[in-house]
């Protein structure tokens, strides 16, 4: 096993970031960590690297105990920060060089991984140009190169694809997967649930600190394999009809997004009936029903849409 | 590229860096002497001293700002080497400025000054109490620029009513006695102990500024990410 994560716990004054959490990667798998803004992914992460020590618990990474003291593990493992951490008065080439050199990297090793690391992110071409020139996806490969410097034994992406265009998020996912198939172990964040769902082989899905559900996408996806998820669409949706929906009885969870109702409901749509008087004054423009996903299993889980979150 | 040299670049980079390390320290050679003591140039230089410490520790701030330092804090490199790369890299840039103005004060003051080598020495006191100073002062914000518009303010006053930029006769004799408690106040009190040749005042004036650069130094090293 590369990382273990065990009962941990992290208060920041009186608020708690991780309440008993519990992670586990194995060697060459890519988990996806899922959770709304606010739900502890980048804590938990820095815990893991050893930026901020734990309360309680224990973290173990490489088989080594992380209690924020031991350079051995910061040296196999590649960080890849939420925010784009890269000095933009350099070229690409100056960047990439600058954090190999961190991880120890000698000039003739860095020449020889600088080369590498650009085909990989497909910045070759354009290392020796300044990095403020760049655009905000080609930022965001480089972000990622840095951290491939000096092939880390397990890769820790924390929202790497935030803000970008979808070309450039394409291209990253892309990346992941080839990494992934090269058999590199990832720990990969994100509050995107078609992210996860494309690149993860395993998922935690974490809320207010702790973790709520984990497995394989179809194992999550099975715990709610009864239930039917139902999307109305209305002219203007209100709180409060979203809290009458939920005060029906066999209805599990309500969800707004927009002018959409999303509702679970265990066994069928044979509800409707009770429903559509209620949203009747709403003017009801559509009613869709549809298989559960990635996305009805953290509704159902937490109450909460992801997107509302972001 | 070392942390160190990579410091050094980061710098040098800076256009304004340059110009106030080797340009705007020569001004002050122009100010003439005075009969009872040392060029009030070589007080004044405590200022340009004060500021330059502070543009040059602007790299560590915007790392913070950036969060790069979350990511160099994730690389095995601890955050003493980090920081103490950085501030040698200052230091060695404050020192090349320091001996640049005293060479101008040889050519130009020849007569009229001399203890040069303890003025020197003076010097690089006071300008590693700066950077420790800069760095502590950094940490309270999270911005630059909200930080040099404020230090801008402060510094001033600080050098005002401490003798390095105003004359200390003029300074009202009501608040002479509070000024002392300024770190600055020690550059001025020791170039008039070196004026006079008072061993002892010298020797206090190095005390003092080193007592506060490893204040600041705690102070300012302690916010990491």
């Amino acid at each position: 096993m590369i990382l273990k994560v065990e009962e941990v716990m992290k208060r920041f004054n009186s608020n708690l970031a991780l309440d008993c959490f519990n992670l586990e990667v194995h060697k060459g798998e890519v988990v996806g960590l899922l959770g709304p803004n606010g739900a502890g992914k980048t804590t938990c992460i820095r815990s893991i690297i050893g930026l901020i020590p734990i309360d309680e618990g224990e973290i173990t990474v490489f088989g080594l105990k992380q209690d924020c003291k031991n350079p051995a593990i910061k040296k196999r493992i590649g960080y890849v920060t939420q925010d784009i951490t890269i000095y933009e008065e350099m070229t690409a080439e100056e960047n990439l060089a600058f954090f190999g050199n961190l991880y120890g990297l000698t000039k003739d090793q860095s020449d020889k991984r600088i080369m590498e690391v650009a085909e990989i992110i497909g910045l070759n071409g354009r290392l020796n140009q300044k990095t403020k020139q760049y655009s905000g996806g080609m930022k965001r490969r480089l972000n990622i190169g840095c951290a491939l410097m000096h092939e880390p034994e397990l890769i820790i992406m924390d929202e790497p694809t935030v803000g970008i265009d979808p070309q450039s998020r394409n291209f990253i996912l892309e990346f992941v997967k080839k990494l992934a198939a090269q058999g590199t172990t990832i720990l990969y964040t994100s509050h995107y649930i078609e992210e996860v769902e494309a690149i993860a082989s395993r998922i935690y899905i974490m809320d207010q600190g702790h973790t709520i559900a984990s497995g394989t996408l179809p194992e999550l996806i099975a715990r709610i394999q009864g239930d039917s998820h139902i999307l109305i669409d209305v002219r203007i949706a209100s709180e409060e009809k979203k809290k009458a929906l939920q005060a029906l009885p066999d209805i599990k969870e309500v969800a707004l997004d927009n002018n959409r109702y999303h509702i679970i409901i265990p066994g069928g749509i044979t509800i409707l009936d009770k429903i559509i008087p209620i949203l009747s004054d709403q003017t009801i423009v559509n009613i869709n029903s549809k298989q559960p996903n990635l996305e009805d299993v953290f509704l159902t889980l937490t109450g909460k849409q992801l997107r509302d979150e972001v | 590229m070392n942390l160190y040299t990579f410091a050094l670049k980061e710098d040098c980079r800076q256009p304004l860096n340059i110009l106030l390390i080797a340009l705007l320290p020569m001004v002050l050679l122009l100010i003439p002497a005075h009969p009872q003591s040392f060029p009030f140039g070589l007080n004044l230089y405590g200022m340009v001293m004060l500021y330059s410490a502070f543009l040059l520790t602007r790299p560590v701030v915007e790392d913070r700002m950036k969060g790069i330092v979350v990511r160099i804090a994730a690389s095995p490199i601890s955050h003493l080497r980090y920081l103490s790369s950085h501030l040698s890299a200052y230091v060695t840039l404050m020192i090349i400025q320091i001996l640049l103005f005293c060479l101008g004060i040889l050519i130009v003051h020849r007569g009229n000054v001399h203890g040069y080598g303890h003025i020197l020495l003076l010097y690089i006191s006071f300008s590693i109490m700066a950077i420790a100073f800069a760095l502590a002062w950094n940490t309270l914000f999270r911005a630059f620029n909200l930080s040099f518009g404020i230090f801008s303010g402060v510094g001033s006053v600080m050098c005002l009513i401490s003798g390095v930029s105003l004359p200390p006769f003029l300074i009202p004799e009501s608040i002479t006695g509070y000024t002392m408690f300024l770190p600055t106040y020690w550059l001025p009190y020791g170039l008039d102990a070196i004026y006079h040749g008072e061993a002892s005042g010298i020797l206090i004036s190095h005390v003092v500024l080193w007592a506060y650069a490893i204040i600041f130094l705690l102070v300012g090293s302690k916010r990491r990410l």
